[in-house]
């Protein structure tokens, strides 16, 4: 009986050693260019047909390739393009890059730029990001490596507009072959990554683009993994499941930047200005007085501070720092509540009102951010109720105007780093995400599209800010930072256009 | 006898104590819940408030409200919402239970069916389902508890009362040709009624769980109702830099449920013997 108990003992000692030993082996021949880079983001995509998405570009933009794109110092740079010029007020020229192909084959030829264009401007398509490049009237083929686009008016933002989504370049034959459902699910574009796998809420994977026409970048396999806990997120960072974690939470900044294995990366104004929209036709927020009594009664200099913590920067400007058109920092509505409450009176509502404000987990801490506000609002007698809604369905509810009169929105100019786009959708009526309407707003908004001088530009937009802040649609808020979390074996930082371009990132020797 | 006491002690005490702290949560709470003391937000537990440097006892959470004064005030709810959907789905479950296993045939057929049609749907999706269709609230989350909660206690009072029917004071009942619903009224209800408290008290502690988790997975009441798992559905984000505003009130929720079914024990021995 002992024999065989100290053979038993014997065997498994030898299974273990034998099988530890095989996995350290593994272990260390592993190199760390093999294993996938793994960016851990909240949400999965919900599509990836570029024309036609719903949420940022993050992933879509290592699959396609545009026009123009931007360099370390966000500086255009010839993308697919190799060239552009205005040779008309109306028409811009851009001679394409010869030689480029499709991962299946498919050729890059001026036609493909036309098509591209074609599918969103159609407004048939009905594409949420049309407005983008609404300026554009139709696309010509000069000959196969030349396009002329034309607009409708003169628009000096044609080359930025062609920077970013849904300007991503498509192929004609294959999205026509497979339809454009089908296209969503399985993408083919001429960029740095060829698309792999898309595993419905979990993740996508794409790998290396070997004939890539700027040369095959580093990382030879990327994973693009969803995982909505914050600090779920961070713990992949700290043991290694994750290389990049994005929407690092203002309260997760300490443990990153503690971390032996990975460091924190700020991109100060980096995400969305964050507002309560309000919309303007519903009651009682149809009235002037209504909407500026709510911004009097918030203190967001201090919800920034605490509830934040400094993640955000309190703000009424419609557009960041960083972006073409900005008018620098505008004066609105110091925190007054006897003001609030003096208005509300004027506004004929002396003992206030009761309200439903939406929130969605988009924004950082947005259950405390809307119960301050709830409990700001309070103090003037305004009743709000604060419904958290599930991330999918307030997507689909915002745009097609179903949300409640009070909601919580962030928008930024991450597509062209032009107020432009940080303003047009959210303020122009109309447009799906406005729930404003002002025809001073909407010409000049208008004008500003179609000027050339960025100083006439940026008087128009100064005076749009100011009729805005005026009018109040909206709570002024805050713009977030954004904070990334970047594992130490690999040399990348955060962007203000929030981009993650993978083909930049290098493994750290 | 003497270890039997002590055994009982054990099984009551906790009960008698989570209740005691529930019903008079609300007037030994030195915070008003919903005050945000936006100063002191995310305070360790004992440490001092930044104006008053009174003491958070549990600590704050992300806007400065007081832990201990929500916890007090939350379970109010929190029980509430349980114990009433347990009056609601034991009602239901009770009359289906005496009419299938008294009348048996077509109608006992149809109701344990659809009970197995419905244990075969996950409760915690079929809640989620009917919260989007008819949207969120108290009632509502009432409501869904009590759908979700009907089935086992109709399947426990049935099988009580078929043997009841079995025998001789009900047969010899039957024979003097009482009307069905005198039989059932008194003979069998008051014969199905410990069975069916000890259940009960036992389900309690199940919809507190369930009524947790939807509050957590935030499908339940709305941000601005207290309740534990609201709270702790605040609170996972915060498991990294403040651990306290989670685990406190899971802690809680664990507590309760445990001092329930030590409780649901107790009745079940007392009333068998």
């Amino acid at each position: 009986m002992k024999k065989l108990i100290g053979f038993a003992i014997a065997v498994v000692v030898i299974v273990l050693a034998v099988f530890g030993y095989v996995k350290h082996q593994e272990a260390s021949s592993t190199k760390v260019a093999n294993k996938p880079l793994v960016i851990a983001r909240a949400n999965d995509v919900v599509g990836l047909d570029p024309g036609f998405l719903t949420e940022n570009a993050q992933v879509v933009d290592n699959i396609f390739d545009t026009l123009v794109t931007r360099d370390k110092n966000e500086k255009l740079q010839p993308g697919l393009a190799t060239s552009w010029k205005q040779i008309k007020p109306t028409v811009w020229r851009f001679k394409l890059r010869k030689g480029v192909k499709f991962t299946n084959g498919e050729k890059f030829t001026a036609a493909s730029v036309k098509f591209s264009l074609g599918r969103v401007l159609n407004p048939k398509n009905n594409a949420p990001t049309a407005s983008y490049v609404s300026t554009i009237s139709k696309v010509n083929v000069v000959n196969s490596h030349t396009v002329d686009v034309v607009t409708k008016q003169p628009d000096p933002l044609i080359p930025t507009r062609f920077n970013r989504y849904p300007t991503e370049i498509v192929p004609e034959k294959y999205v026509k072959k497979v339809g454009e459902k089908q296209f969503a699910k399985h993408p083919i574009g001429t960029g740095a990554y060829e698309f792999v796998s898309w595993k419905k809420g979990d993740s996508v994977t794409l790998k290396a683009n070997a004939h890539y026409w700027d040369g095959t970048p580093a990382v030879k396999r990327v994973v693009f993994k969803a995982i909505p806990q914050t600090s779920t997120r961070i713990d992949a960072l700290n043991n290694g499941e994750a290389d990049i974690v994005t929407g690092v939470s203002p309260e997760e900044r300490k443990s990153v930047k503690q971390s032996t294995t990975a460091r924190l990366s700020t991109v100060k104004r980096g995400g969305n200005i964050v507002y309560v929209g309000l919309k303007t036709n519903v009651k009682p927020f149809d009235n002037v007085k209504v909407r500026q009594a709510l911004n009097y009664a918030i203190n967001k200099q201090q919800i920034v501070k605490y509830v934040l913590k400094d993640s955000a920067v309190a703000t009424n400007s419609l557009s960041g720092p960083k972006d073409a058109g900005y008018t620098g920092e505008l004066s609105g509505y110091a925190y007054d509540p006897a003001k609030a409450k003096a208005l509300l009176k004027e506004a004929g509502y002396p003992n206030g009102f009761t309200a439903t404000l939406d929130t969605v987990n988009w924004y950082a801490d947005n259950t405390a951010v809307a119960q301050a506000i709830a409990a700001q609002l309070k103090k003037i007698g305004v009743n709000l109720k604060v419904k958290n809604i599930e991330s999918s369905v307030y997507r689909a509810s915002v745009p097609a105007g179903k949300q409640s009169a009070m909601y919580v929105l962030g928008w930024s100019s991450t597509n062209t780093l032009d107020a432009d786009a940080a303003m047009y959708a959210v303020l122009h009526s109309g447009e799906s995400y406005s729930t404003y309407s002002n025809t001073t707003v909407d010409q000049q908004l208008d004008e500003a599209r179609t000027t050339s001088d960025l100083a006439k530009r940026k008087q128009l937009y100064a005076s749009v800010e100011k009729t805005v802040i005026q009018d109040a649609p909206r709570i002024f808020l805050y713009q977030e930072n954004t904070y990334y979390g970047v594992s130490k074996k690999i040399q990348w930082r955060g962007k203000i256009d929030a981009s993650i371009n993978v083909k930049d990132i290098s493994y750290t020797k | 006898m003497k270890h039997f006491a002590w055994r009982d002690g054990v099984r009551l005490l906790p009960f008698i104590v989570v209740l005691a702290i529930v019903v008079i949560g609300p007037l030994i709470a030195p915070f008003d819940p919903n005050n945000q003391q936006i100063k002191s937000t995310l305070l360790a537990p004992f440490a001092h408030y930044a104006g008053s440097g009174r003491v958070a006892l549990l600590g704050t959470d992300e806007l400065g409200r007081d832990i201990f004064s929500r916890i007090l005030y939350g379970g109010q709810i929190s029980l509430l919402i349980s114990v009433a959907a347990v009056v609601v789905s034991g009602c239901i479950g009770l009359v289906i239970g005496l009419i299938s296993g008294y009348l048996q045939k077509w109608p006992d057929a149809f109701f344990m069916r659809l009970g197995d049609v419905q244990l075969s749907i996950p409760s915690i999706l079929l809640a989620i389902v009917i919260i989007a269709v008819f949207g969120s609230g108290i009632v509502n989350v009432i409501a869904v508890l009590a759908v979700t909660g009907w089935v086992s206690t109709a399947r426990v009072v049935r099988s009580r009362v078929i043997q009841l029917k079995e025998t001789d004071f009900v047969a010899a009942a039957e024979l003097m040709g009482l009307p069905r619903r005198v039989i059932i009224w008194r003979h069998i209800l008051p014969n199905v009624g410990s069975l069916f408290i000890t259940q009960e008290i036992l389900q309690i502690s199940r919809m507190i769980l369930f009524s947790a988790s939807l509050s957590y997975l935030g499908v339940g009441v709305s941000l601005s109702t207290i309740t534990w798992g609201g709270m702790l559905n605040e609170g996972q984000n915060y498991l990294q830099s403040a651990w306290w505003l989670a685990a406190i009130p899971g802690l809680c929720i664990a507590i309760v449920v445990i001092a329930i079914n030590l409780f649901g024990e107790w009745l079940q021995a007392r009333l068998a013997s």
